[in-house]
């Protein structure tokens, strides 16, 4: 707290702020008003805090956000789109042959959102992140076995490791909502961490190629054969197609 | 779950309202139109992913701007830093300006500078406690801070910009 110069009215910067403010239950405004008629410091200091509220609205107010579009909310919201009368017919439904309703309502347990974890989630990687992992093959050989074991994928570390412009560094099992979401981790020749995530496909539908720009990095997208896959990371688009096309033909 | 339903469509259907001030929120933080869109984007995608917590009836803006708080602290800042997009003056960004007065823009273009100068915690309150119009007591609750840290940052903030632009008279306060 910035104490006042004034021995007669020790108001502090903060007082003077919520007085200016219309904040009466955070000060004394008849206190201040009332030392303001015979302070002249105190109406120094009181307009050395002083700003125009209004030409700071209106400056903000030309701030324009342009044309935007809201994300599609999460599939697993599924009843956002059941009907009030259909939910109680359900229940209706299900007292009536001893079922739980649970058992009729079209709650899905597809993981949606893990794309935007794992976005978040590469963010945080840089170069140095992996540029120090230097495993010898052998290690490297087990380590993926490992790992694509969690979900039941075999691929050779040669597959992995034939990617163009891509080098690769490490496998790890990570945990979403309870199932194993698998990432590779490589390096490209920029130095910009790239990461291949596989998670199983619990819709087990096939999607194709996306391609799109997830917090400033270049993504593409696809599931097949009961897996989903996401290829993320760096700013090189062509990069991006090229290694999501190989590896949507290697795995 | 009829709770759960009803927060999820109050969520899912006011975002729409709500996404320009949001927006101009995520600017004020991030002090870059990229950085804002990521952010405001970000921020809908986990208000719709938490939706069902969402309590009905209360404050949709100010629980984004909550979630749009925490994101950029947590993830957007560190990765914006990390490519080089974190520190950007407030002149290098194509603001949109609906106003045709050369004069009012260029008064405008100082006003955000001199704010967009602030230190962000100091910036981020000038902005929800004038520019939105929120009490002390709901930028402390947004903010996760107490009134009294409200209070000071808001002093310290006045007594830097009060330099750069003063009121013409009280009436302005």
């Amino acid at each position: 707290m910035s104490k006042a110069s004034s021995n007669q009215h020790p108001f502090t910067d903060e007082d003077l702020t919520a007085f200016l403010d219309g904040e009466s239950s955070h000060t004394s405004n008849a206190e201040i008003q009332n030392a303001l008629d015979k302070d002249s410091d105190l109406k120094a200091r009181l307009a050395a805090l002083s700003i125009d509220k209004a030409a700071l609205k209106s400056a903000f107010d030309t701030i324009d956000c342009g044309a935007y579009s809201i994300p599609n909310a999460p599939q697993d919201a599924h009843y956002n789109h059941f009907s009030i009368t259909q939910m109680a017919a359900s229940i209706l439904l299900a007292l009536a042959i001893g079922f739980s309703a649970s058992y009729l309502l079209p709650f899905s347990t597809k993981q949606e959102g893990w794309k935007d974890f794992v976005a978040s989630y590469q963010a945080l990687y840089s170069t140095e992140t992996l540029a120090h992992i230097n495993q010898e093959e052998a290690d490297k050989a087990k380590e993926l076995s490992r790992v694509m074991a969690a979900l039941d994928i075999q691929v050779s570390l040669e597959k992995i490791q034939s990617v163009e412009a891509l080098t690769y560094k490490r496998a790890q099992i990570l945990s979403f909502n309870g199932s194993p979401l698998l990432q590779l981790a490589f390096l490209s020749d920029k130095g910009q961490p790239v990461a291949l995530c596989i998670i199983k496909n619990t819709k087990n539908d096939e999607v194709s190629m996306n391609y799109s720009n997830m917090i400033g990095m270049e993504s593409a997208s696809w599931s097949k054969d009961g897996y989903e896959y996401l290829l993320i990371g760096g700013d090189d688009k062509n990069l991006t197609l090229q290694a999501a096309d190989y590896f949507l033909k290697a795995i | 779950m009829w709770f759960k339903k009803k927060a999820t469509n109050e969520v899912s259907n006011g975002l729409n309202e709500v996404y320009p001030r949001l927006w101009r929120y995520c600017f004020a933080l991030t002090k870059s139109r990229d950085l804002a869109d990521d952010l405001a984007q970000s921020t809908c995608t986990r208000a719709l992913e938490k939706a069902s917590q969402f309590q009905t009836n209360t404050h949709l803006d100010r629980w984004l701007f909550k979630i749009a708080n925490r994101t950029w602290l947590n993830d957007l800042r560190k990765s914006a830093v990390r490519r080089g997009n974190g520190l950007i003056d407030v002149e290098e960004n194509d603001i949109a300006s609906t106003n045709q007065d050369p004069e009012v823009n260029i008064l405008s273009a100082e006003v955000l500078s001199a704010v967009m100068d602030l230190p962000i915690e100091q910036r981020k309150i000038v902005f929800l406690a004038y520019v939105e119009g929120y009490s002390y007591k709901e930028c402390a609750d947004m903010l996760d801070i107490p009134i009294g840290t409200v209070m000071s940052r808001l002093a310290a903030a006045r007594k830097k910009i009060s330099k750069q632009f003063k009121p013409e008279g009280m009436g302005n306060e």
